[in-house]
């Protein structure tokens, strides 16, 4: 009889839904649930892209007692992920390279502002935003002029030199629609040459004048080194730590000697570690806590040795820390993009190098 | 003289429903009224008590795991593009705006030019797995045997390996213009359509091999001896077996398709320079965006959507009508074609080419990026150098990561393999009804849709703030991992099957049925064992697919806990190519050792009985 | 009883209106059937005729849309109402024997016998009493592969009787057999099931089959049952054209009715009076078809003084043979007349194409049934 079967399959349903339930652990506490600052511990969620994120955790568990729970992944699923999230986010810190993202999220009300007890050097004061709403913990640079020393004779010094004629066929850099750090390499050379006011329109323009001097685009920081390493170019444009990385790694043979040199101007690139607003009141203490961790001497300690050949090649933003003697001294001459205003040109910018200059 | 060959090519007779014999829920739980006899009586304790539960129809855990995995998601995601506000995407609550903004010019030519990839793939793929199966399992071709594993591993290679093969081959100073071989004329030609289409097809031969050759199994000689017996020649009665295969062929076409038009990877590596724009690039586009353009992706979804009804339209008219039951207890074990010398050499260069083509390349590239300190460049000793491979294996880096998706491919693989065989049997059975028609669209959608979109849909399922109210907490969990790991396979595996389970006549659970076994016992005595081999192969390919699947791993992975899938993107992201393809390659060599250790374990341990179907004399 | 029956197990049927339609196609249109306990029960009919339907609704594989059935006393499908096959108590031998191709001969017949919850020697001994009836014990490790299609339609018969099921089905098991294999396994089901004492439905369309097997035969056409009686019945006393036609005629001519003599019916056809039977009652002066069994007729040879006026009436009318079958026992033969063309008419004597003789109609062997108007398809042979 009908009016049964119906039952049946509310049953069904209910059952399903208890299994489900019943077969899930709660990976944490609901952030949303505006409950009062507990003594209790609840685990830290970092959704973090660097290569010492792992390690970074368990040295702040062992400090504090406070559970990290680290989701490493690339920088773009997780942002895809946080983005998906929006009306129920899970996380609680955000550590990832280039504050653009940081910026929109800013913009879109999702962030807690923290000023950390620690003191910013120089290049940090620079870094970080007004209100405080994210914090550097390091940075690199874009681009670093890795060049193979045994086979030119020419070394440019600024980023114009590089449209002449001894640069001909032989430049390459990264495509900004696979690798991550180069729409803000793009876009600091936009800023250089124009401002907000001009710079997209002289930047498309340097870069056209680049591409027929014989520019060669390779999707990632790997590639444009593999190019480099096979003689297919001799210079290449790629994000600081790679540079550095190569010339530690590779043993100089007679044909292939890496150098770097920085043009002006070097677009900073920073590592930013970011609070979400709606993880509630003992979230957002722990979060603050790790802040202050990761930008501690022991913290940066932790962060120089943990990724030795990738991101522990970063300079640092805190006066406390010096730079690893791997690292060559900071450039001299950099800048630091308006994350809010070259932020959303992204999209813009990259389709444009990808349909004209790729 | 048998009338096999007439009965095969003919519809059913007698219009027979093809409806499913489970009872109906219903009936399964009415009270009868005042009968007396014994059997009644049976009928009423048997629904008291838990006894009820089972006598609920199965199909409806079913149908619901079908709405809770694949429906679900998929729906919340298209709704994005209509309704942004639902999920915080946008201020609007309904709009037509985000189709707008992604009916560009550009996103036209790029579904022509997928359509166009798609269509290519998908018949390459089909005719290369067809001549594959033909040759493995109808001749006695020297070097047949190795196939199967050959399979197993061109489904393990990423497709980024494929293509760094490639490109290691053919880059300037690589290693094709050391031999003296000038690359550019390749090169232009490869990094583009014609490149993609190569890539794709190789990732696509494994589904069409493993589809077609279950069907051909199932295909007793019957049918080639009574095409030869009336004076057709060879090639006739290979063009039987194609229409007698017609629902494998046509399922791994389909399934093909729908792969490549959802792919984003290859055509952008490949097609970087050629300004090649595919479908999937507008949607990329607006996902790599911060803040992530949902909408609009959701609207290329959409669009993608077409397609794939357009796939099944042609799937269905194709296959209207006709009856393809030919495995039961009459079928007879095929036998094999002896080649001469001639065509001995003939199939044994073309496998060698073809295994060259398909394989080579990408071991070339894995050797060439993990093994070789520095093959082509100026630096290095191009020596064979084990350094990457000593510092991975035994690394935690490895093990954990690797352990944990091991187990978890293991367990979408059995969970899959039983979801599967009822989708293929329903597909099979019910083709034409309209729960057969959904249920092929819900599985197809849910492999054109390119898998980072999947894995969103899943977030805004299962993260609302109101599914946490109803106590269900599965998001960030392993467990939501997994549903949607079984999701991802679904489709896949269950096409593999159909193929099989259109052959299994319907009187083989009739009769066990009739003769007192109720519906799930007859599964699992008859069904289950006759099939057998077929999901043994299902069990694999799942396995495999799953153990290196990234989009779906990279969104929905359990804070601190990482697969192996990630691990290694993370690696190679950060520039470190020989670590990275070390991980890789040893992610692949341990689960070929899972296939080789599956296929011995079934080779000895299987009843006799079960190995008899589709074995070839 | 004789010797070769048991005490009866099976129980009666009892369908009461069944229907089903599929689509738009109706398949079974309010069949009434009652079919006797521990008796053979044959349903005759051409394909679409829904005998197929009717069995498998019987079984169980199918659910009709109206009407109820019932074994003995206990109701087993009305309405909502259904027990599910596998609580029915029954078997069944399919067209494609339907032996599992995983199992070995002895594993198949043993499945059909665990529902009977027999200790493991019990049911050991009843595999091979089934087995040793139909004379397959050799073979009980072989594989249903290894046999061929008369060992593993006999295998089929083995798993149907073991266990003793109170109803066996047949669902025209002996079609896809060769002919000399079909007469021996026919006399196998046909004493087999007899011995076993259960119920039998058999649906076939071939009507010697169906005519040597049943106690009982129901002929379908279209959804409905037009006769149902023993086999005699139907073939002296068919109800319908349809039933005289599908059980066998050499020819049918059209004529008209023109009064009783004798106790037959006379009807003219042109020139000729033939005398004949009929079933239904006939009005005076109406057109009727006058349908002609094989047996009823024979060959003459034409006697000198041809155009005697008493031969006009005496049945005998001219006919040419136009062509000549050998059966072993003699020669079927196909005839023209003035009036149509006769089939199967038999001569132990080769009677050579284009001879000219006298074809003899026997009165018993006649029918004549009312022509119908818009008769679909059934005055055609």
């Amino acid at each position: 009889m009908i009016p049964k079967s119906r039952y049946a399959a509310g049953g069904i349903l209910a059952i399903a839904a208890l299994a489900l339930a019943g077969c899930s652990a709660p990976a944490q506490a609901s952030p949303a649930s505006a409950s009062p600052a507990a003594s209790k511990v609840e685990p830290l969620v970092l959704y973090a892209a660097e290569g010492f994120d792992a390690v970074m955790g368990k040295a702040f568990t062992k400090k504090t007692g406070i559970p990290v729970q680290v989701d490493d992944d690339s920088t773009g699923p997780l942002l895809t992920k946080i983005a998906a999230e929006k009306n129920n986010p899970q996380w609680s810190l955000l550590w990832v390279d280039g504050d653009t993202a940081f910026a929109s999220l800013d913009k879109q009300g999702q962030l807690l502002d923290y000023k950390p007890t620690a003191s910013w050097n120089t290049v940090g004061k620079k870094i970080v935003p007004a209100d405080n709403s994210y914090d550097p913990t390091g940075t690199t640079v874009m681009a670093a002029l890795i060049y193979n020393s045994a086979a030119v004779s020419s070394i440019p010094t600024t980023y114009q030199e590089l449209l002449g004629s001894a640069y001909t066929g032989k430049v390459g850099m990264n495509d900004p629609s696979q690798s991550g750090p180069t729409y803000p390499f793009i876009a600091g050379v936009m800023n250089q040459l124009g401002g907000k006011s001009s710079g997209i329109k002289d930047g498309e323009s340097y870069f056209t004048k680049l591409k027929a001097n014989g520019l060669k685009v390779y999707p990632t920081n790997g590639d444009t080194l593999h190019a480099l390493e096979t003689g297919q170019i001799d210079y290449g444009l790629i994000q600081s730590s790679a540079a550095t990385g190569e010339t530690i790694k590779v043993k100089p043979t007679a044909a292939y000697k890496p150098k770097v040199v920085y043009l002006p101007e070097s677009t900073l690139l920073p590592s930013v570690l970011g609070i979400d607003k709606g993880a509630d009141a003992t979230q957002q203490a722990e979060a603050k806590k790790f802040v202050d961790f990761a930008l501690s001497p022991a913290g940066q300690a932790v962060m120089q040795t943990g990724d030795p050949s990738g991101d522990s090649l970063f300079w640092p933003v805190v006066t406390a820390v010096n730079r690893l003697p791997q690292l060559p001294a900071f450039p001299s001459a950099y800048q630091r993009i308006d994350p809010a205003f070259w932020g959303p040109l992204e999209s813009q910018v990259v389709t444009w190098f990808d349909s004209s200059i790729k | 003289m048998s009338t096999t060959a007439a009965r095969a090519q003919t519809a059913v007779g007698d219009a027979t429903d093809r409806r499913d014999i489970l009872p109906s829920v219903g009936e399964a739980l009415a009270t009868p009224s005042d009968f007396t006899s014994q059997a009644v009586r049976r009928e009423r304790a048997a629904t008291r008590g838990w006894q009820r539960l089972r006598r609920v129809n199965p199909l409806t855990f079913f149908w619901l795991l079908i709405v809770l995995i694949l429906v679900l998601p998929i729906l919340l995601f298209l709704t994005v593009a209509i309704s942004p506000s639902l999920l915080d995407q946008g201020s609007q609550a309904f709009t037509l705006s985000s189709f707008a903004d992604a009916l560009t010019g550009q996103l036209f030519v790029g579904f022509l030019d997928s359509l166009v990839i798609g269509i290519s793939t998908a018949v390459l793929s089909a005719v290369i797995g067809f001549a594959l199966s033909w040759v493995v399992l109808r001749t006695n071709a020297p070097g047949r045997r190795i196939w199967t594993g050959v399979v197993f591993a061109l489904l393990l290679t990423p497709s980024y390996l494929i293509a760094l093969g490639w490109e290691r081959l053919l880059e300037p100073n690589g290693v094709l213009e050391v031999i003296g071989w000038d690359t550019t004329g390749l090169r232009g030609v490869f990094y583009g359509p014609v490149g993609i289409v190569i890539v794709l097809t190789v990732k696509g031969i494994p589904f069409a091999y493993l589809a077609i050759s279950n069907a051909m199994r199932g295909l007793g000689h019957e049918y080639e001896d009574a095409i030869r017996v009336h004076g057709g020649g060879k090639v006739t009665a290979m063009r039987t077996v194609v229409t007698l295969l017609a629902p494998a062929m046509w399922s791994a076409l389909a399934i093909v398709f729908a792969e490549s038009i959802s792919d984003f990877g290859v055509a952008s590596t490949l097609a970087n320079d050629s300004h090649f724009p595919v479908a999937t690039y507008t949607l990329y586009n607006a996902i790599e965006a911060f803040p992530v353009n949902f909408p609009v992706a959701s609207a290329v979804s959409w669009l993608l959507l077409v397609l794939v009804v357009l796939a099944l339209f042609a799937q269905n008219r194709a296959l209207r009508g006709r009856s393809f039951r030919v495995l039961g207890g009459r079928s007879r074990p095929a036998i094999r074609h002896q080649l001469g010398v001639p065509g001995k050499v003939i199939t044994t260069t073309l496998l060698t080419l073809l295994l060259l083509f398909a394989l080579g390349v990408p071991t070339f590239g894995a050797v060439a990026a993990s093994l070789i300190d520095g093959l082509g460049s100026l630096a290095g000793t191009h020596q064979l150098d084990f350094a990457n491979y000593q510092r991975v294996i035994g690394s935690p880096q490895l093990s954990q990561p690797l352990l944990y998706s091991a187990w978890l491919a293991a367990i979408t693989a059995t969970v899959t393999v039983v979801l599967a065989a009822v989708c293929a049997r329903l597909l099979a059975n019910s083709g034409t009804s309209i729960g057969g028609r959904i249920l092929d669209l819900v599985l197809l959608a849910a492999v054109a849709l390119p898998g980072i979109v999947f894995a969103a849909g899943y977030i805004f399922a299962y993260n609302l703030p109101f599914v946490n109210s109803i106590g269900i907490h599965i998001y960030g969990t392993t467990m939501l991992l997994l549903l949607a790991y079984i999701a991802t396979a679904l489709p896949s595996t269950s096409r593999v099957l159909v193929g099989t389970m259109s052959q299994i006549q319907e009187s083989m659970a009739q009769a066990s049925r009739i003769h007192g076994s109720g519906a799930i016992r007859s599964w699992l005595s008859i069904v289950l064992p006759i099939t057998a081999r077929p999901l043994l192969t299902a069990w694999l390919l799942t396995y495999t697919a799953t153990l290196l699947e990234l989009p779906v791993s990279q969104l929905l992975a359990p804070p601190g806990s990482e697969p192996i899938s990630v691990g290694i993107t993370t690696t190679l992201s950060k520039y470190d190519f020989g670590g990275g393809t070390a991980l890789e390659v040893l992610a692949i060599l341990s689960a070929l050792a899972v296939v080789a250790i599956a296929y011995a374990l079934f080779r000895f341990v299987a009843p006799a009985g079960w190995k008899n179907i589709g074995e070839t004399r | 009883m004789s010797a070769l029956e048991r005490e009866p197990v099976g129980e009666g049927i009892r369908l009461r209106g069944v229907s089903k339609t599929y689509g738009t196609v109706p398949a079974l249109r309010g069949v009434d059937l009652d079919i006797a306990a521990s008796r053979f029960t044959v349903l005759l009919g051409p394909s679409g005729s829904g005998k197929t339907t009717l069995l498998r609704g019987i079984a169980g594989i199918e659910r009709f849309d109206t009407g109820s059935i019932h074994f003995g006393a206990q109701l087993i499908s009305e309405g909502s109402q259904n027990v599910p096959s596998e609580r029915r108590g029954l078997s069944m031998v399919f067209q494609d024997y339907a032996l599992w191709p995983h199992m070995t001969v002895r594993q198949n017949v043993a499945y059909a016998i665990r529902r009977r919850r027999l200790g493991s020697a019990d049911a050991a001994t009843q595999v091979s009493g089934a087995l040793e009836r139909v004379g397959l014990e050799a073979k009980a490790g072989a594989f249903p592969h290894e046999l061929s299609g008369g060992q593993q339609q006999r295998v089929a018969l083995a798993r149907a009787i073991v266990g003793d099921p109170r109803l066996v089905l047949f669902d025209e098991p002996l079609s896809n057999l060769d002919a000399d294999l079909r007469e021996r396994l026919r006399v196998e089901i046909a004493t087999l099931t007899r011995a076993s004492g259960a119920t039998a439905l058999y649906i076939t369309h071939d009507q010697a089959e169906a005519f040597a097997l049943a106690d009982q035969i129901g002929i379908l056409n279209q959804g409905r049952i037009e006769q149902l009686g023993t086999p005699e019945e139907i073939y002296r006393a068919p109800a319908t054209p349809f039933v005289a036609q599908f059980t066998g005629l050499a020819g049918s001519f059209a004529g008209i009715y023109v009064g009783d003599r004798d106790g037959y019916s006379q009807v003219r056809v042109g020139d000729h009076q033939f005398l004949c039977t009929n079933s239904t009652a006939l009005a005076a002066h109406v057109k009727v078809d006058l349908l002609v069994r094989p047996t009823a007729s024979r060959l003459l040879p034409i006697p000198d003084r041809w155009s005697h006026p008493e031969s006009v009436s005496s049945g005998d009318i001219e006919a040419t043979i136009i062509d000549v079958a050998y059966r072993g026992r003699g020669y079927d033969h196909v005839v023209d007349c003035a009036y149509g063309r006769l089939v199967s008419i038999f001569d132990a004597r080769a009677w050579p194409r284009g001879t000219r003789c006298l074809l003899r109609i026997d009165p018993d062997g006649c029918l004549a049934f009312p022509r119908l108007m818009h008769q679909s398809g059934s005055n055609e042979r």
